[in-house]
């Protein structure tokens, strides 16, 4: 799998530079630190790295704040750390899959395997979206090229195999996709 | 413009899940306000029933006359693009009523209104205005406020290849589009920091209520990108300022009235004698149109900026000037304006003093293709060159003393404005100012 590139904005530059060095060493590519709101949106625009790993209270707006950008136009994850065992965790992020929530001190293994876990589920997660997609394109493409079939055997009296076989020679004809050819037909007989 | 009415603001709602409205109106000073309802309350505001306190508003009443209430206009309908999670947020412009079911005068998008219909009864359809907006993106220092130092010389260059302020307009530019808004061009502009967005002309009223979205919507996504977005007319000394060009055109029967082929410069008498009101009136507006101290800082030569009263087809810089293209896209841009102003008054000002000359046809002087900013006093003096004010308190003057501008703006306005601008300039001309501390601390 290909590196995946970090921003790291616990706070202070030492913490930072502590958690750089711990994801470097475990294949991680951390692109730039942040210690505070404003800078880490700024780079997070700049770099659009694939996580954020970020201190809830991050100066100078609070590290949610930060988070809801970040989940909302990036495409990137976010791992919060915390010091409070039960914070207020908006809905929004509470369930959503690209998020993630640690409890101060950083177990190290914990944040690694956490963030493992996030790059698998996310790549599979994104191959299911492209086959979702994949399919619907799919299905809504066979809906129109069966509307043109019936239209084709309704008004030139042609039997089935024959309407298909009419579209899909047009379509090698023109060089054109059948589901085009079917919007045209439809779209003609519409008139 | 889509047109919608009561009942597609409300399927609209349900459809795409809108929690919140928020409904929006103007101070006198242009700063937008909002009272912000949930969905169950919108079929209350859609009946006019909103009701706000209007002593706590800018230039709008004392205490003992404060209920006021709000109209949404239902053309207005946007929604939000962001926050899609917690609730999509839309807006609603709000014309502000009395209690009595009259508009109320202190209202500066009546003013327009009013306006507009003065254009009407002249036989013209609509006024067309395209606003061309610059801004600034700044970045904020260690405690989160705003500086003045632009991220192109924050040394980011060397780590990435991408600029943070092209990436921030890109977004400006998706979420207007998003929300309807047609957007022409968008640019960096000469300044470092500096950034531009034109939009497509629509009519004047469309116009004024999408400028203050726009400023809305560039200063959301300015901070969701980590950095400050801003209007002020020049907030560096040195550099180019920010200006907001307005591009006017006034169309009758269909046709953009100010066009006429048979002009050696494709112009019509109409066009002329509107660049004569305008050119008679801007000294006495300009108040309107760069509203603070600041707006002046701008108005100087040597950065682009508009300082003598003369229009030119071919000129760089003029106050006034004429765009190349013809036909439907015949225009006169303006080109003081900055985008500090109140867009209601500044474009009911500018539509007033240009129904002016047609209405009493006004001939503009010729136009001026020589660079005045190489004339002499004497020469500007001869070619009856005359400049804009030249300092907010001239500019209060000017508007002070013309009865004109008191009968665009209504009693109300006028005294208002000029009471608060008053305080403005008087607050300004008592504080010791960096300059003053530099250059005569030691040597006195």
């Amino acid at each position: 799998m290909d590196t995946a590139r970090v921003i790291v904005a616990i706070g202070t530059e030492a913490a930072n530079a502590k958690v750089k060095s711990f994801l470097a060493e475990n294949g991680y590519l951390v692109v730039d630190t942040a210690e505070e709101c404003n800078e880490c949106l700024r780079k997070l625009s700049l770099y659009r790295p694939d996580f954020l790993v970020l201190d809830s209270s991050l100066p100078k707006l609070g590290g949610y704040e930060v988070a809801k950008v970040a989940l909302e136009d990036g495409s990137c994850d976010v791992i919060m750390i915390s010091s409070k065992a039960q914070e207020e965790i908006g809905f929004e992020m509470r369930d959503s899959s690209r998020f993630s929530f640690l409890i101060k001190p950083i177990n190290k293994m914990l944040l690694i395997n956490t963030l493992e876990l996030m790059k698998r589920s996310g790549k599979r997660i994104k191959e299911l979206e492209q086959e979702v997609e994949h399919l619907k394109s799919a299905i809504d493409s066979r809906k129109e090229v069966d509307k043109a079939k019936h239209l084709l055997m309704q008004h030139l009296n042609m039997g089935e195999a024959e309407a298909f076989k009419r579209i899909q020679k047009q379509s090698m004809d023109k060089g054109i996709s059948m589901k085009e050819i079917a919007k045209a037909i439809i779209l003609a007989y519409d008139i | 413009m889509i047109k919608y009415d009561k009942e597609d603001i409300i399927r609209l709602v349900k459809e795409q899940e809108v929690k919140f409205i928020r409904l929006q109106f103007t101070d006198i000073l242009g700063i937008l306000k909002n009272v912000a309802i949930t969905s169950e309350q919108l079929e209350k505001a859609l009946d006019n029933k909103c009701m706000f306190d209007g002593s706590s508003i800018e230039g709008f009443v004392r205490i003992e006359e404060s209920d006021m209430y709000l109209r949404p206009d239902t053309n207005s309908f946007v929604v939000f693009p962001w926050r899609p999670q917690n609730g999509k947020v839309a807006r609603l412009i709000c014309d502000v009523y009395n209690p009595n079911g009259t508009p109320f005068e202190g209202d500066p998008r009546y003013a327009l209104k009013r306006a507009l219909k003065m254009a009407e009864e002249m036989g013209f359809d609509a006024f067309n205005v395209g606003p061309e907006c610059e801004f600034f993106l700044f970045l904020t220092d260690n405690d989160g406020n705003p500086t003045t130092k632009t991220h192109d010389n924050g040394g980011y260059f060397d780590l990435g290849p991408v600029d943070l302020g092209e990436n921030a307009r890109r977004d400006m530019c998706l979420a207007l589009e998003e929300m309807g808004f047609e957007i022409e061009a968008s640019h960096h502009e000469v300044a470092p920091g500096q950034h531009e967005i034109d939009f497509k002309y629509t009519d004047a009223l469309t116009a004024a209520d999408n400028i203050l979205t726009f400023k809305l919507v560039v200063k959301t996504i300015a901070q969701r990108h980590g950095l400050h977005a801003t209007f002020m007319p020049k907030p560096i000394f040195g550099i180019s300022g920010s200006g907001m060009h307005v591009n006017s055109s006034l169309t009758k029967d269909g046709k953009n009235a100010f066009y006429d082929k048979n002009d050696p410069l494709e112009l019509s008498q109409d066009a002329y004698y509107f660049i004569g009101g305008i050119i008679k009136h801007i000294k006495y507006i300009t108040a309107l149109t760069n509203p603070n101290v600041n707006s002046y800082k701008r108005l100087v030569s040597g950065y682009e900026a508009p300082v003598y009263i003369a229009w030119s087809n071919s000129n760089r810089s003029p106050l006034l000037r004429i765009p190349a293209t013809r036909g439907a896209s015949t225009r006169v841009e303006v080109r003081s304006p900055d985008p500090s102003c109140n867009p209601y008054l500044a474009l009911a000002a500018i539509l007033s003093a240009g129904l002016d000359g047609i209405k009493n046809k006004i001939s503009p002087p010729s136009a001026m293709d020589k660079n005045i900013y190489e004339m002499t006093e004497e020469e500007r003096a001869e070619n009856g060159i005359d400049s804009l004010p030249g300092s907010l308190e001239e500019a209060i003057a000017l508007l002070k003393s013309s009865p004109y501008v008191k009968t665009i703006l209504g009693d109300h306005i006028f005294n208002k404005y000029i009471e608060a601008k008053t305080t403005e300039w008087e607050d300004y001309k008592t504080k010791v100012t960096q300059w003053e501390v530099d250059q005569y601390l030691t040597k006195y």
